[in-house]
């Protein structure tokens, strides 16, 4: 049991230090190859194999968040404690995932651009972006990891759960954090007034960017309970503490509909026109996730 | 009033069984047992019978009513 999990733990640990070894590699050849493309200086079959090197970067950064997960469902698993390092862990962990999608779309567009006699400087700087956000997201992988291979000893001999309360709780984390980053953002294009026509792309991919982990944890949990039957999904001081935060959510949200609403009102060509929906729903999953932990903990 | 109850103590009559393995064996979460041993959380009538039931005795043995001044067990 715990030799799996040492494994598990371990390659993780042993791949999240490459990928950082990579990151850098990465901002080298970045740093190569844009001066190259600033010059128009024709790319070399050594200049294609160093970008082929990028390119396989990403499979060992995927390779390495996948591993990533299995090492903190089993730190959840036999460690049973939804500790603030591992959840911070989890949520950047898929934030960073994610971010795969857009070091892919980036390269894709730099080599399009090459191919025009274009150089892609909006690309490049996403492409640094990412990959210097990736670098404080390994940092926090890391310091989980190495935290959770200190701690293996501590693990007891796994007893077994007929109804686990672990996997609802880390939702709520979750909830918290997601419903803090998204009313972040929607606050930050609401302060910025969305004008830039980049920020009508940008701010819904980072709402979509935010909700992710919070989806996937919840659809997981969702998975887990459709094996048994919905009056089973709670017991019954979870459905206490649900059916508390519910009501409590319901109440709130009112107050800050009616604001929204004001605010709309006087200004109903404002940006609130189109924020009001991600205000309300980060809001709502803010208030839930908050209070039903706080329900969860006091009793 | 509140519900008192001795289920720490049953559990250790009861070969010093885990919370786990008590909710295991009524069916919640540790959490619920926990916050029920600690006498923040009343269980339902059917949940206080399951676990009287489990240790082999009748409710009012694990389960008793107290006054809000009266914070000892009888």
């Amino acid at each position: 049991m715990k030799r799996g999990f040492s494994i598990a733990n371990g390659l993780a640990l042993f791949l999240a230090l490459v990928s950082i070894g990579w990151l850098i590699y990465d901002f080298f050849v970045f740093g190569f190859l844009r001066s190259k493309m600033r010059r128009m200086e024709p790319l070399l079959p050594s200049d294609e194999t160093l970008a082929n090197f990028v390119w396989l970067g990403l499979l060992v950064f995927l390779l390495s968040h996948i591993l990533g997960f299995i090492a903190v469902a089993a730190q959840f698993r036999y460690f049973r404690k939804a500790s603030a390092l591992r959840v911070i862990a989890l949520i950047l962990g898929i934030f960073s995932c994610v971010m795969i999608l857009g070091d892919f779309a980036a390269m894709s567009d730099v080599g399009n651009d090459y191919e025009k006699g274009r150089v892609a400087e909006l690309e490049f700087r996403a492409l640094y972006t990412i990959a210097a956000i990736r670098g404080i997201i390994f940092f926090s992988i890391i310091a989980n990891l190495a935290e959770a291979f200190i701690q293996r000893r501590k693990i007891r001999a796994e007893e077994e759960v007929v109804k686990d309360e672990v996997v609802l709780t880390l939702v709520h984390c979750v909830g918290v954090f997601c419903g803090l980053a998204g009313l972040f953002f929607a606050n930050a294009a609401f302060v910025i007034r969305i004008t830039h026509p980049l920020l009508y792309f940008t701010f819904p991919f980072l709402f979509v960017l935010t909700l992710i982990p919070y989806i996937m944890l919840a659809g997981y949990w969702l998975v887990i309970k459709l094996k048994e039957r919905p009056a089973g999904w709670y017991d019954e001081k979870e459905f206490q503490d649900i059916s508390r935060a519910g009501l409590l959510s319901m109440f709130a949200t009112i107050p800050y509909l009616a604001m929204i609403y004001i605010v709309n009102y006087n200004a109903p060509k404002g940006p609130i026109e189109i924020l009001w929906f991600p205000f309300y729903l980060y809001f709502v999953i803010l208030v839930f996730s908050l209070s039903s932990l706080y329900f969860s903990r006091r009793d | 009033m509140r519900l008192g109850n001795h289920i720490r103590r049953c559990r250790f009559e009861h070969n010093e069984i885990s919370q786990q393995a008590l909710a295991n064996a009524v069916g919640v979460t540790r959490l619920t047992i926990h916050s029920i041993e600690k006498g923040k959380f009343v269980p339902s009538a059917l949940l206080a019978f399951k676990i009287a039931r489990f240790f082999g005795k009748g409710v009012e043995e694990v389960f008793y009513l107290t006054d809000d001044d009266d914070s000892g067990e009888p």
